[in-house]
């Protein structure tokens, strides 16, 4: 047993919300977050449509200086320091403005791919020969570990900045690595979360691969079908969540809001193999990954509310219910509230775990449990027999 | 363009690259970017590119 971790500050830039009251309050109504986007109507794309953050020119200011906006051209980046600093905030922490680092301090705060426009731009300016006018700041705003790199800058962190990478797991892996390494004892609070490009070149590889839905360019609110019949793949998305973790004894030193603690969790991987492939569930993993969460966190199936799932809106929905019905051995009444956030905000990919851990915290402050959108036709088939709706 | 237009230009590209603790008055025509106004040195080469776009002039490799 390790140390116990907390979660003592939050920050989040959503497709249906930017900041914690606008995301909660969009998450209590039910709102969409999901709209038509003109650019990839012009691209010619099947699915036409996305969840993208709302960010005003102006709040930009608050969180960049005028130096930095120059050039700036990674949305990811833009969304992950805009939930990265606000995260910050709430925990009622400072930047470190001293001459040392804060080695108390890190960054765990996971992308898939960074600011892919300006790699865009990049790759025009080298092949036409001018690879000496691309500026300082093109390989912050590519690398992979471009966000962590510019949080612990903005923020003067001193202990472990780094970005994991691992598809739609990157922002819930992220939050376990940080609580692994505060619960050894070797960091004391962890800016975690994981941002996620708006961006035609990250969404075009699911665009050709036929998995998104084609159907809903003009009603983009009903897109998003998770637990429905009528599901049709998943609607991409963008955005950023952050979290801070802090080890209980800092928090309490400080004084710190304790929004939740985390009592444990698990990762695995299906190994690709049996039912599994890179982008299909191996279902034995599945139920062991958790089986051991349960187990790790020391508590009883029964003792569990409310399960915010993955749930992405293809037809893989049904077998993720049925592996948390058989992993948890409960069914119909005794099977716990189940939601997904993704009916509102879409599949926000290197996002989507972070904004959804934000927005499952949320519904302990808020002492609620948000609502499904767009399941009124319940998949028949597997959900009768674990879940009552 | 007037000797002191261009110096009035050149000051208005260097001073968003100035620290908070330097004012765009300390910038003189013989100011070192780097050891006088405290400018990171990753800048230079932002700062060439801002000069080749505002004079439309290439400086070469």
């Amino acid at each position: 047993m390790g140390r116990r971790v907390v979660i003592t500050g939050m920050g989040v830039c959503a497709p249906n919300g930017v900041g914690l009251s606008e995301f909660s309050k969009a998450l209590y109504q039910g709102k969409s977050g999901i709209r038509f986007q003109s650019r990839l109507k012009a691209l010619e794309f099947g699915c036409q449509i996305a969840g993208e953050p709302l960010i005003k020119d102006n709040l930009l200011e608050q969180y960049f200086t005028p130096l930095q906006l120059r050039g700036l051209n990674a949305s990811g980046l833009v969304y992950g320091v805009i939930a990265g600093k606000d995260a910050w905030d709430d925990a009622g922490l400072k930047p470190n403005i001293g001459k040392s680092p804060n080695w108390d301090h890190g960054i765990i705060f996971g992308t898939g791919m960074s600011g892919a426009d300006k790699f865009r731009e990049a790759i025009y300016k080298v092949d036409n020969k001018e690879v000496r006018r691309l500026g300082s700041t093109t390989v912050v705003q590519t690398m992979t570990s471009g966000i962590s790199a510019y949080l612990g800058g903005m923020l003067g962190c001193g202990n472990q900045v780094t970005s994991n990478s691992s598809a739609c797991t990157t922002g819930t892996e992220s939050v376990l690595m940080a609580y692994d390494r505060i619960a050894s004892g070797k960091a004391e609070v962890l800016l975690t979360g994981s941002c996620s490009d708006s961006d035609p070149y990250i969404w075009g590889g699911f665009d050709a691969m036929r998995i998104l839905p084609r159907d809903y360019n003009d009603d983009p609110g009903a897109a998003s079908r998770p637990m429905s019949a009528s599901a049709q793949g998943f609607v991409p998305g963008s955005g950023a969540g952050a979290l801070v973790l802090e080890s209980l004894e800092s928090a309490k030193k400080r004084g710190a809001k304790i929004y939740a603690e985390v009592l444990g969790g698990e990762i695995n991987s299906g190994g690709q193999v049996g039912e599994g492939s890179m982008t299909a569930p191996n279902s034995e993993a599945v139920q062991r990954c958790i089986q051991r969460a349960v187990q790790n966190a020391g508590i009883q199936p029964k003792d569990i509310d409310a399960i915010n799932g993955h749930l992405t809106a293809t037809t893989k929905d049904a077998l993720e219910i049925s592996n948390w019905s058989k992993a948890l051995g409960l069914q119909g009444e005794r099977f716990p509230y189940i939601n997904s956030f993704k009916g509102m905000i879409g599949h926000c990919i290197a996002a989507a775990g972070s904004i959804e851990c934000v927005g499952s915290i949320l519904q302990l402050e808020e002492g609620v449990i948000y609502g499904n959108i767009n399941c009124d036709d319940l998949h028949p088939r597997d959900y009768q027999n674990y879940i009552h709706s | 363009m007037q000797e002191t237009e261009k110096y009035q230009k050149l000051k208005d590209i260097i001073q968003i690259y100035l620290p908070e603790d330097v004012s765009v008055n300390d910038i003189q025509p013989s100011s070192n970017f780097v050891t006088e106004l405290n400018i990171n040195s990753a800048n230079l080469v932002d700062i060439i590119l801002d000069v080749e776009d505002t004079f439309d002039i290439r400086l070469g490799k």
